[in-house]
């Protein structure tokens, strides 16, 4: 397994899927392991670009010390109204994107930990300090507030509180596993 | 996020033994304390405060949550002080609590969709322009559909009509009785109460009346169509549920009632006025198999849990400083740990031997902001072979292991922890041996740590999990 390592610290695996690399930005120290899949390659809604700028807007941007596991797969959300029509994934800082797992929020905030095999449907938003447990599904256009432990998918889906030391270990966590691979 | 570890607090000991669980054990030997091995008095240690006022640990039964403001998780909205639910119109689906889409469906209606599931909900109004919030329409066709808030109006109006009617009701219902008296077998009759008994010879005779019978039910049936509710959905309680309110509580401690915790007021912002969490004073203890020498350093086996008296596992206990103080730590282990099993009880011992009870960590950097930084805070056991910083990391620290395998990082130690497992049993038949086997994977080591630095001066008991590391030295 090779990895491309550019000058700002990110670790970007030749066997990664990317389409429109050009149109995903990475801030720094973010690993991206093989088979993730970054599909940037979408068109976006008409209000969330200036005329003939298409390709200036980032459709996928991922902050610092973030980490994408094996198979994890990042998409851009879709209108529900016109489903060819995307808006923009912002993910923050410090967060760590399990094996399988498939991305489809709107917004990811700071210091997330994902499960492995956990899909976060379209157009939800989570804040920060959140951890999504392995094999959750988080439903549509749901809002997931800061410092939440969510579970379970369908009937036995459940947000609990999380403590607020959580802030730290996972801000740890995610600097741990991009310097540990 | 699983932690090998968990820490006892004391608060559910008796009063005369609890100063000897949060002061300095004696150093002749160890007593621990009798709820030691309850599982509701240990927690992780993330989830614990400290007073550092009182200088001890504090667990959600010996802290008070005191809320601090209430907001709406859905549109992150403050809300007042007296709500339950969000006061703007935000509602979740009664199947799969998802959040629901409200979008006007007419002139006079508006339609709940749920985007978890296939629940839709329309709700109409009297007039085209809502004058009072979404919330009270929903509340109050709530308890007019409702089928059994409708069907007790109903029955409460039928009976007030009854009885302007006079005694007609009353005497409707006694006749009914007796007719059902009348349907008894013979043998059943005879055994009535006797003031059915003294009665029955003034009665006279009641036939069965077949006829009335179904004009009663007619009459039912005429009550229950009236009282079918006219909205999509007929089941009580299926309509949208409003979105319950999140707090943001401040921690107080019971005993001093000084403040832990307090967070900031504002729903998103995840930024604290004052916090003093356990896991930020107490080091993180990780407990992992020596590397390389799983079936050699552990010659414990599960198969052979009775097989020999005396059996040695050794594992690697290592503490990480999440304080930015230089810290002083302690460790002590009463000598033999008895280990109770369901059938025959004390028949397992424990015993533990530290080779280094004493030892400093160094202090946390204060920015973890370069990767060559970060990778010195790992344990050398941790690191990985997946990048050329770690890899280097791990060739660079190659002899640095003291006597009797100690190892010492920036803000970490690692240290052979010994455990000596005997049993009294000389002779055990299979069904013993497996529940022996059993019991082993869920034991876990006391040991006592006491943490002296410049914000605190305490000790705790912790709860090594050796029992899931036994499990997988066996099997390695």
């Amino acid at each position: 397994m090779t990895y491309i390592e550019t000058s700002s610290g990110n670790r970007i695996s030749r066997e990664a899927v990317i389409t429109g690399s050009d149109r995903i930005l990475i801030s720094g120290h973010t690993t991206v392991h093989p088979y993730a899949y970054l599909h940037g390659q979408v068109t976006l809604h008409d209000s969330l670009h200036p005329e003939d700028a298409q390709d200036l807007v980032p459709t996928i941007s991922i902050g610092k010390y973030c980490y994408v596991d094996h198979h994890a797969s990042l998409t851009p959300p879709a209108y529900p109204s016109e489903k060819h029509l995307h808006g923009t994934l912002k993910i923050g800082n410090y967060v760590v994107l399990g094996e399988y797992c498939a991305v489809e929020a709107a917004s990811l905030g700071n210091r997330i930990l994902v499960g492995a095999r956990a899909r976060l449907s379209n157009m939800c938003v989570v804040y920060d300090c959140c951890v999504i447990e392995p094999d959750t599904v988080v439903p549509p256009k749901c809002v997931v507030p800061p410092f939440s432990l969510v579970s379970g998918a369908g009937p036995t889906f459940k947000v609990k509180d999380l403590n607020g030391c959580y802030k730290e270990i996972i801000e740890l966590e995610a600097r741990e596993l991009n310097v540990l691979g | 996020m699983d932690s090998d570890t968990k820490v006892f607090c004391p608060c559910f000991e008796p009063r005369e033994s609890r100063h000897r669980t949060t002061q300095e054990p004696p150093t002749t030997m160890l007593e621990p304390p009798t709820t030691l091995t309850d599982p509701n008095c240990s927690f992780n240690t993330k989830d614990v405060y400290f007073c550092t006022n009182c200088q001890s640990i504090k667990c959600n039964r010996c802290s008070e949550p005191e809320i601090e403001s209430k907001y709406c998780p859905s549109c992150m909205s403050i809300a007042r002080a007296g709500c339950n639910s969000c006061p703007r119109n935000c509602f979740t689906c009664p199947l799969c609590r998802t959040n629901l889409t409200v979008t006007p469906g007419g002139p006079r209606s508006y339609t709940f969709q749920c985007e978890g599931c296939e629940y839709s909900y329309v709700q109409k109004t009297e007039s085209e322009r809502l004058t009072v919030p979404l919330l009270r329409v929903v509340k109050a066709s709530t308890l007019l559909n409702n089928a059994s808030y409708t069907r007790f109006t109903e029955l409460c109006n039928q009976l007030e009509r009854e009885g302007l009617e006079g005694t007609d009701a009353l005497s409707a219902v006694s006749q009914t009785g007796q007719k059902l008296l009348n349907r008894l077998p013979p043998d059943l009759q005879l055994k009535s109460l006797s003031v059915a008994e003294t009665k029955q010879a003034d009665a006279s005779p009641v036939l069965f009346d077949e006829e009335a019978d179904l004009s009663v039910a007619v009459q039912f049936e005429g009550i229950k169509n009236q009282i079918t509710p006219t909205s999509q959905i007929h089941l009580p309680g299926m309509v949208p549920i409003s979105t319950r309110l999140r707090t943001k509580k401040s921690i107080l401690c019971k005993l001093c009632r000084k403040i832990i915790i307090k967070p900031d007021k504002e729903p998103t912002i995840i930024k604290f006025l004052k916090s003093s969490y356990f896991h930020d004073i107490f080091p993180t203890i990780k407990v992992a198999l020596p590397a390389n020498t799983h079936s050699q350093t552990t010659n414990f086996s599960m198969n052979d849990a009775l097989s020999e008296e005396t059996q040695n596992c050794t594992f690697l206990i290592s503490f990480i400083n999440n304080c930015k103080l230089l810290t002083d730590v302690t460790i002590s282990t009463n000598q033999k740990h008895v280990f109770q099993i369901k059938s025959p009880p004390e028949m397992l011992f424990m015993e533990a031997t530290i080779p280094v009870p004493h030892f400093k960590l160094g202090a946390k950097p204060e920015k973890l902001n370069k990767p060559e930084l970060i990778v010195k805070t790992i344990p050398t056991h941790y690191l990985t072979k997946n990048t050329k910083l770690a890899r280097v990391e791990a060739i660079n620290r190659v002899g640095s292991k003291h006597d009797e395998g100690t190892e010492k990082g920036i803000n970490w130690v690692s240290l052979n922890l010994k455990v000596k497992i005997s049993s009294i049993i000389e002779e055990a038949d299979s069904q013993l041996k497996a529940t022996v086997v059993e019991s082993l994977k869920g034991i876990r080591l006391p040991i006592f740590v006491t943490v002296v630095n410049d914000r605190c001066d305490f000790g705790c008991w912790c709860l090594i999990n050796v029992g899931k590391l036994i499990e997988e030295g066996s099997h390695a």
